[in-house]
């Protein structure tokens, strides 16, 4: 009886002596070191990065927030002694939009309770190229030459039809630039507005207010027939960067046309009511929006926007959308 | 159609008489032979909901469900060394036609018998455990001593439907088997070995395509004499990658050794020394840069029996190490990650996260209940629980305590008091460490064994004080001190009929940062998470209930929760239930 208490008496005296470290990290920081910028300039253009320093008495959480003149930020989060070249290399991509763009950039050090900050400037000399060559943009509403359209050519859309298509866009063929908002991507963006209207089809008020198509072969690059894009439609991705201007009842359905083996168009839909204010960047494989039938991401010749209002009773209010950077990508989302 | 407590009382009656029916038929088909037997659990139950105006326009108020069911319990022995049990559950959700919401399902299934003489074995639903730092269903927060109107429910239906109701045992699915020996003229008198291997329920923290989770383990009891009792204890939580085609995987054995030895047994007193001691590692296989935690606990006491003052006196000591993991004595009964079903959104604010359980879901709402053993530390409320959210195993405690147990011979008052001291052993997010205070009581009153009445008149108590501190930096500080008070009454006014009263109720006030783990059960905190508290909670709960027999019974009940944030207002809201239900268990 003695040699098992004796036992437990043991076991529990080498687990107190463990040598014991405090759980988590510090609530209150003691920086040894402050935070520093390993460069004053980067070109991200010529595939450049930035990476930052500091120091801590204890394992800290910490968060670097970089900020743009133009809003852009990026996030970038660790729980360690040291801030270094491993844990905070950064190479010019956005977490929230606009994309960084040339110009001054603040980084500051902040955690999880402690109040205390530090910061930091630097200059980004040349923003990140943020297309790849593989990527198929459709269009960044950048470059005031493309003739955009808005409705069906006559007797509808067909593949290989090369002539005019419908009628102008209530869109003119200039982007809209809005200041109001921030731009997320390059100098311009396109807005959409309006309220419903009666058509004269008989059908009184509908919930359309107006529409816009890019075909491929009429879009920012002037591909061909179809977008260039990967074979594999789970290794294809649609991404549009949306505004949500804080209009109830905004309602915005993208349309992806492709075309089917008999030659028909193939609608692939997405609805998105946009409850937010600011810009998102929304991505969907597209393998996903292809429901109850197989995908051909090679086939794929326009995409369309259509503004809606969702509002119980029509006209209702002006319901308005921002698009920008409508692009497709290979193998991963679009990253700004 | 609008219900009201009119219509939900004419709707239960019918619901009552369609138990009685289904009741007959049993009987009919009860006609047990040697082979077959039936047995059965019904229950008939409504509850109407309504949500109290204040700050909420948002959102319904009022909230009407029920359902009727049976579980249909099938014995058969095919021989006389097996038997093979099915419960067959049967249910009609009220509301629902034409076979909407109605389900025929099979609750429960299991084989068990003997093999030779000695090797008694069970294949499928099963329930197991083991000590409270290896494997132990804790018991939910929110209750101590609670009344009659409150315990019935929780029991019947809320541990029921959460498979939960026999004790601390976990409900497991897979295989258990167990024999024992008998030794002569040796030191010791007999050994029982049990071992279990259990499919965990599917839910890897480590991976988006789950392995498959097992558990496996057992214990060793040796026995000498009357005086001694040692028992070794195993336990293994693991994955196995290959049946999810992955590298990376998890596993968590715990070993541990338990003595019970009585130094003396006479007629006035009798003296144990009971302990328990043991090492977990939490072992992370394929993750390079991840060495695996190890820890360890003990904990002793001795336990003084004054006979004829009926009084049992514990005082012992504990540590538990902070790296100490034992899945299945850490995983809570109640996930307060998962959103109550009674209104989960409360107030104007759209965005609002959906509130977490208060102490009115801790007794009714199986949605925030949890049957899976899991690696991860859960979230847990320190306003209910904060010295050891995850019974006594939970990890990073040292310290001492002292229980009290009074039972009279003849049962006129049953009491208990316990008093604990508990420090960390290492700081969480600072060098300081807090200390927590326990204060826990309950009493049971058989008022009418006083006054010699003949039918019963009990009154039950129970309060429970926790105080934390911490010091340090006003960012590292911690103050926080809350307190629960459970009160009931049980009064049989006429024969078979009793009155139920009771009450909960819950303030907690101080700051406190709550402690978040990830998948590996590594600590970080958040500024959302650094709670300043000033809650109550008032549960108060009024009823009758009439015994057709000890075990079915027919309640009408009224219960009105209140919410109060001293801190906001705008997050103040009550609830008012009312509920009939009809349990029967035969």
């Amino acid at each position: 009886m003695k040699k098992i208490i004796g036992i437990f008496l043991a076991m529990v005296l080498m687990a107190s002596c463990r040598n014991k470290e405090q759980l988590g990290p510090d609530l209150k920081v003691t920086i040894t070191q402050p935070l520093a910028v390993n460069t004053p300039a980067v070109d991200f253009a010529g595939g450049g990065k930035i990476f930052f320093t500091a120091a801590f008495e204890n394992p800290t959480a910490w968060t670097i927030t970089l900020t743009g003149a133009n809003d852009a930020k990026k996030y970038i989060t660790g729980v360690s002694k040291e801030i270094n070249e491993a844990n905070s290399s950064w190479t010019g991509t956005s977490d929230v939009l606009p994309s960084f763009a040339s110009g001054s950039v603040t980084a500051e050090l902040t955690f999880q309770v402690d109040p205390a900050k530090e910061s930091v400037p630097f200059t980004i000399t040349n923003k990140r190229v943020s297309d790849k060559p593989s990527d198929a943009l459709v269009s960044n509403f950048v470059v005031n030459k493309r003739y955009y359209m808005s409705g069906p050519p006559p007797g509808g859309f067909k593949i290989g039809y090369t002539g005019p298509r419908g009628w102008p866009s209530d869109y003119p063929n200039i982007s809209n630039t809005d200041m109001v908002y921030a731009q997320p991507d390059g100098d311009s963006y396109l807005i959409m507005s309006g309220i419903p209207w009666d058509n004269g089809t008989g059908n009184g008020i509908t919930a359309y207010v107006n529409y816009l198509t890019i075909m491929a072969d009429n879009s920012d690059f002037q591909y061909g027939q179809y977008f260039p894009l990967n074979s594999d439609p789970s290794n294809v991705y649609f991404n549009v960067m949306v505004l949500g201007t804080n209009t109830p009842y905004t309602w915005l359905q993208a349309n992806i046309f492709e075309e089917s083996s008999s030659g028909d168009v193939v609608t692939r839909t997405i609805n998105l009511r946009p409850s937010w204010t600011g810009w998102k960047l929304l991505s969907y494989k597209y393998s996903d929006l292809a429901a109850g039938s197989a995908a051909n991401s090679q086939k794929i010749t326009g995409v369309q926007f259509v503004l809606l209002s969702d509002s119980p009773t029509l006209p209702g209010p002006e319901v308005k959308v921002g698009i920008d950077h409508v692009t497709f990508t290979n193998n991963a989302p679009y990253q700004p | 159609m609008i219900i009201t407590k009119k219509n939900i009382d004419t709707m239960s009656k019918k619901f009552i008489l369609l138990f009685f029916v289904l009741v007959s038929g049993h009987a009919v088909f009860a006609q047990d032979n040697d082979k077959v037997k039936f047995g059965a659990y019904g229950r008939a139950l409504q509850q109407n909901t309504t949500l109290g105006e204040e700050n909420d326009t948002l959102h319904a108020d009022n909230v009407s469900k029920g359902h009727v069911l049976v579980d249909l319990g099938i014995n058969i022995n095919p021989d006389k060394r097996t038997e093979v049990q099915a419960i067959i559950r049967m249910r009609s959700d009220i509301g629902g036609f034409y076979t909407a919401g109605s389900a025929l399902q099979l609750r429960q299934l299991y084989i068990k018998g003997l093999i030779g003489k000695y090797f008694s074995y069970q294949v499928g639903d099963l329930y197991l455990q083991m000590s409270p730092y290896t494997f132990y269903n804790n018991n939910a927060e929110g209750s101590i001593n609670e009344g009659r109107i409150f315990a019935d429910f929780r029991r019947d239906y809320t541990n029921y439907e959460n498979l939960s109701n026999k004790g601390n045992y976990w409900w497991q699915q897979g295989a258990t088997t167990n024999f024992a020996l008998a030794f002569k003229e040796s030191k010791i008198d007999s050994m029982r070995v049990d071992a279990f291997f259990v499919r965990n329920r599917p839910n890897n923290y480590l991976s988006g395509a789950p392995a498959a989770l097992f558990h496996a383990g057992g214990r060793v009891t040796l026995t000498s004499t009357d005086k001694m009792k040692l028992i070794g204890n195993y336990v293994n939580l693991f994955e196995i990658g290959k049946t999810a085609d992955i590298d990376s995987v998890i596993s968590n054995p715990v070993t541990s050794l338990q003595l019970d030895y009585t130094l003396w047994n006479n007629e006035s007193t009798a003296l144990r020394v009971v302990g328990e001691g043991g090492y977990s590692q939490l072992i992370f296989k394929g993750y390079e840069t991840r060495a695996s935690k190890d820890g360890s606990f003990g904990e002793g006491a001795v336990k003084l029996n004054l006979k004829p003052a009926n009084l049992l006196i514990s005082a012992g000591y504990s540590y538990v190490d902070p790296q100490f993991y034992s899945s299945a004595a850490q995983s809570k009964r109640v996930n307060f990650a998962n959103i109550p079903s009674t209104f989960p959104n409360v107030g104007n604010d759209p965005l609002a996260a959906p509130r977490t359980a208060n102490i009115f879901d801790l007794v009714k709402d199986t949605a925030v209940y949890n049957q899976r053993i899991v690696s991860q530390l859960m979230a847990y409320d320190p306003t209910l629980n904060n010295s050891q959210a995850y019974g006594k195993a939970t990890p990073n405690r040292q310290g001492v305590n002292l229980d009290l147990q009074y039972k009279d011979s003849a049962q006129k008052v049953m009491a208990n008091v316990n008093a604990a001291y508990l420090t960390e052993i290492v700081g969480v997010g600072t060098s300081e460490k807090r200390n927590f205070l326990v204060l826990k009581a309950g009493a049971d009153f058989h008022i009418h064994k006083f006054i010699n009445w003949k039918k019963k008149l009990i009154i039950t108590t129970g309060v429970r004080h926790e105080t934390t501190k911490r010091g340090g930096d006003p960012i590292q500080s911690v103050d926080l001190t809350s307190t629960l008070i459970d009160l009931g009454l049980e009064v049989e006014v006429v024969n078979r009929l009793d009155v139920l009263v009771g009450t909960k109720f819950l303030t907690a006030t101080g700051n406190e940062f709550i402690t978040l783990h990830n998948k590996y059960n590594d600590v970080s905190f958040s500024n959302a998470n650094t709670a300043n508290i000033s809650v109550n909670q008032s549960l108060l709960a009024a009823g009758l209930k009439y015994r057709f027999s000890a075990n079915t019974y027919l309640t009408v009940q009224d219960h009105i929760f209140a919410y109060t944030d001293g801190n906001n207002s705008v997050r103040n809201y009550s609830f008012n239930q009312f509920l009939i239900m009809f349990n029967m268990n035969f």
